[in-house]
């Protein structure tokens, strides 16, 4: 069964970008479904709109500090007009993962992301090669200390197990053949050198051919090869709809990849084309990772909360920008939920929708997440915060929970003549922390943990 | 390694019952059996013994650890990481322990509670980080068709583990070591961070909020992931309050190292000696994937961890728990017995692994390395990794180890 159109839109905001701000949901489906996905998708069609303040941050930001790369980043996640490229950037961080824990280099890491960001749409070959010369990925992945005499596997292996065709394509032997190929590929003042004096000139043989092969050989033969385009599509879809898709869903998608030859713009249309996208099946299927969800909880709220604020908690729940746990990337999935990381869920939602500056004013009006209408009932409120957060669809039990709370005395807090703490026209204090804790609710209920 | 399908499915039903055995017993404020209040004549009792699992993650060069010093091809393998007489401790005039490994050579020598075993891998090493310590974690050669965890496994056919049975340290995700069918593991960075907060402003709020929460978290769903979310969800806000009580009244007895690693062991201690009927703790220590420059950075680990483990085992003694914890390390495999170019080691096949603390029969265990006999440039594995295992399950645990430890691997005695 297809979704309803306004959750359609609201899905594809989810899962192509970082979910929607206040309003959005509205104006795109003015716009439509099919205009919306060419526009996500041919994102050069959009300016950023971040021109302006990346000059003035980049003035702020140091660089040379990863937490302040970290704030930049989640920056432009929340306030890109073009979410499909950050998004984009985000699945390549866990794809070609590198860590600065190893790299120890924040300007490296800045450039990689950076590399995400131009490239991430475009061929599968020319990001992979552009990888594969990248400073930080050759720190990380000790490409850089690849010396004829003695060949690092390291990359040689990676490169075929995790980043293209996978596991059980390629033998021991090709791994320590890839080795030779890359022999050379170094760094200069953080920059990628080739240097001959270091390159195996001998003959190699990788995955069938023969001759003096070097690394971009390699980045050829695995990136042209039919399994990975098996793979990438596979991982795509997964990362985008569901796990574990038919043959006959994938389809489309190794047609696409094929008909452009790798190019990943492609594939994700066809991906945001397919029934399968827009299925129930699909719907609240993944997991939301910390990004998703401290992202998508900061823009429902209208994007108010400082960047710099979130990016720790989102490595406490489990995701520390620039540093997955191992070149794998995150495990992602139920890998996200555990006691723990629910608690940091839990107390993100309590932080974001009570969090006051100084004078004691707000961060957040509830009013805005209402769509900017003042309920006049604690069924109206229920319904407005579940339109905004939930697309309307909450079950029954939940909404009489949170009903039950709405109207639960507050022994502290003032009543309504019927002794209820929740009285609409009497007390506004009541119904600020009333309307604060409604939302904790919602950003804290399962439902809000899936995309 | 990502929770399977069929993980998921089959860890439904039982969780609830676990969340709801956490809130009875955090509601009545009584503690489980398993704890140093109920000590016996005949020392602890099966299901009151807990392990403290150290994963050394990257893989630990075994050979700079355990160091056949006495043989010259290991100077001549590693002429500039080969530590001197002077850097390492001795230990049965073949092998010494690396010089930054006092505070457990000391035990070794003194307590005589540290078992170390040499050669301990499984045939023919699988040089991926990922896919080897998941090997190590399931004790299954294709881990990936069988994601349950070795302890996970083992301890879930014994007595009933609370919510506190299997607890994975260090933030982020579940060990999985720990994994279990059934049984739901507890993740713990910090006490604190185990806890719902209100709004600080409304304090008298907090009541019908956390009501309400507990009400989102209890209601069967269709979907299976929301299924495990509000499993998870229920277990979390049932053991918070739990855990609170319980850990109010300890204070560590000795200095845990300054490092993460070392808050991860005070952690551990803390919850060891607050009742909880804890049975495994997993940490990890992580770094040792030393491709380059390796002198400096192991020698810094390996101090860590040595001064980590004595600390731990001391403060555990300190509060009546000599008998009842242990410590156990584990890496995914060692490297290569030759350096590379950049004074590093790439990934090879068999290391040491380390066990002390109680009822642990301390000594060497195990086959020395023998370089004159490599391996395509590895030291080979002689002695499986599943005899390690299969003594700690039956010898520390008192369970039954599984038949795949039994096809022709004998366990070790490595405890007495």
């Amino acid at each position: 069964m297809p979704l309803d159109p306004r959750t359609r839109i609201a899905h594809l905001l989810r899962r192509a970008g970082f979910g929607p701000a206040p309003g959005e949901i509205e104006s795109r489906l003015d716009a439509g479904y099919d205009a919306t996905v060419q526009q996500l998708v041919e994102s050069g069609a959009v300016a950023e709109g971040l021109s302006d303040i990346d000059q003035q941050i980049g003035g702020i930001l140091d660089f040379g500090d990863i937490n302040d790369v970290r704030t930049w980043w989640v920056y432009r996640m929340i306030h890109s007009r073009r979410p499909l490229v950050e998004k984009m950037a985000f699945f390549w961080h866990g794809h070609f993962a590198t860590a600065q824990s190893k790299v120890n280099n924040p300007w490296l890491m800045y450039l990689q992301n950076q590399l995400f960001r131009e490239k991430g749409l475009g061929s599968f070959e020319e990001l992979l090669l552009r990888v594969a010369r990248d400073p930080a990925m050759m720190i990380y992945l000790d490409g850089a200390q690849n010396r004829k005499a003695h060949p690092n596997e390291n990359f040689a292996r990676e490169v075929m197990e995790l980043f293209t065709f996978g596991l059980g394509h390629y033998s021991e032997e090709d791994v320590q053949e890839g080795a030779r190929c890359f022999t050379g590929w170094q760094l200069r003042d953080d920059a990628f050198y080739f240097n001959p004096q270091e390159h195996d000139d001998g003959k190699k043989k990788f995955l069938g051919e023969e001759g003096n092969l070097d690394g971009s050989d390699v980045i050829r033969i695995l990136a042209r090869h039919p399994a990975t385009a098996e793979r990438m599509s596979r991982k795509l879809f997964a990362f985008f709809a569901y796990e574990d898709p038919d043959a006959k869903t994938l389809a489309p998608l190794l047609d696409a990849w094929k008909q452009s030859q790798g190019s990943i713009r492609e594939v994700l249309r066809a991906i945001f084309n397919s029934h399968a996208f827009s299925s129930e099946k699909a719907y609240r299927a993944r997991i939301k990772s910390p990004a998703e969800f401290v992202i998508g909880a900061v823009r429902a709220v209208g994007g108010t909360i400082a960047p710099r604020a979130v990016v720790g908690l989102m490595a406490r729940m489990g995701q520390d920008l620039f540093n997955p746990p191992s070149v794998k990337g995150w495990d992602g999935g139920l890998a996200w939920i555990s006691t723990s990381t629910l608690f940091e869920r839990f107390n993100f939602a309590a932080s974001i929708t009570t969090a006051r500056g100084p004078d004691g004013t707000s961060h957040i009006a509830p009013q805005l997440v209402f769509g900017g209408i003042a309920p006049t009932s604690s069924e109206q409120m229920i319904e407005l915060a579940a339109a905004a957060l939930l697309d309307g669809r909450i079950e029954a039990p939940m909404r009489a929970a949170l009903q039950t709370y709405l109207e639960h005395p507050d022994p502290a807090g003032p009543k309504d003549p019927k002794g209820r703490s929740f009285a609409w026209n009497a007390d506004p204090r009541a119904l600020d922390e009333k309307a604060r804790g409604l939302l904790h609710l919602l950003f804290s209920s399962p439902e809000y943990q899936l995309s | 390694m990502p929770i399977t399908r069929r993980k998921l499915l089959s860890r439904t039903g039982l969780a609830v019952v676990t969340a709801a055995a956490g809130g009875a017993l955090g509601a009545s404020g009584s503690a489980p059996g398993a704890g140093p209040s109920a000590p016996s004549a005949a020392g602890p009792k099966r299901g009151e013994r807990a392990l403290v699992l150290i994963q050394l993650a990257g893989g630990n060069d075994g050979l700079n650890t355990v160091v056949p010093i006495a043989d010259p091809l290991y100077k001549k393998l590693r002429p500039s990481i080969a530590l001197a007489p002077s850097e390492v401790l001795d230990l049965d005039g073949k092998l010494a322990l690396h010089g930054a490994m006092g505070a457990l050579h000391a035990r070794f020598s003194g307590q005589r509670d540290v078992a170390i075993v040499t050669g301990v891998h499984y045939p023919k090493s699988n040089r991926s980080h990922f896919e080897s310590t998941a090997i190590w974690q399931t004790a299954r050669m294709q881990p990936h068709l069988e994601p349950e965890g070795w302890l996970g496994r083992a301890l879930e056919a014994g007595p009933p583990l609370g919510p506190f049975g299997l607890v994975s340290e260090g933030g982020g995700a579940l060990s999985p070591a720990l994994y279990a069918a059934q049984a739901q593991a507890t993740v713990l960075s910090s006490l604190d961070a185990f806890a719902a907060q209100p709004d600080k402003k409304f304090p008298g709020d907090a009541p019908a909020l956390f009501a309400a929460l507990r009400a989102l978290y209890v209601e069967p769903a269709q979907a299976s992931e929301e299924q495990v979310v509000r499993q998870v969800g229920g277990i979390a806000l049932a053991s918070s309050t739990r855990l609170k009580e319980a850990a109010s009244g300890y204070q560590s007895m000795v200095q845990f190292p300054k490092h993460p690693f070392g808050e991860q062991l005070r952690l551990a201690s803390q919850l060891l000696a607050s009742n909880l009927g804890v049975r495994v703790i997993h940490c990890t220590l992580g770094g040792f994937d030393t491709h380059g420059n390796q002198r400096p950075q192991q020698r810094n680990l390996l101090q860590t961890l040595s001064d980590g483990i004595a600390a731990l085992l001391e403060d555990a003694a300190a509060h009546g728990l000599a008998d009842r914890v242990a410590v156990m390390t584990y890496s995914e495999f060692g490297r290569r017995a030759a350096e590379n170019a950049s004074g590093g080691t790439d990934h090879g096949s068999a290391s040491a692994l380390f066990l002390a603390g109680a009822g642990v029969h301390g000594g060497l265990h195990g086959t020395p390395p023998d370089l004159a006999h490599l391996e395509g440039g590895d030291v080979p594995c002689t002695t499986d990794f599943r005899a390690v295992y299969a003594s700690v399950i039956r010898d520390y645990f008192g369970e039954r180890p599984e038949k795949p430890l039994e096809h022709g691997i004998a366990p070790l005695q490595l405890f007495s």
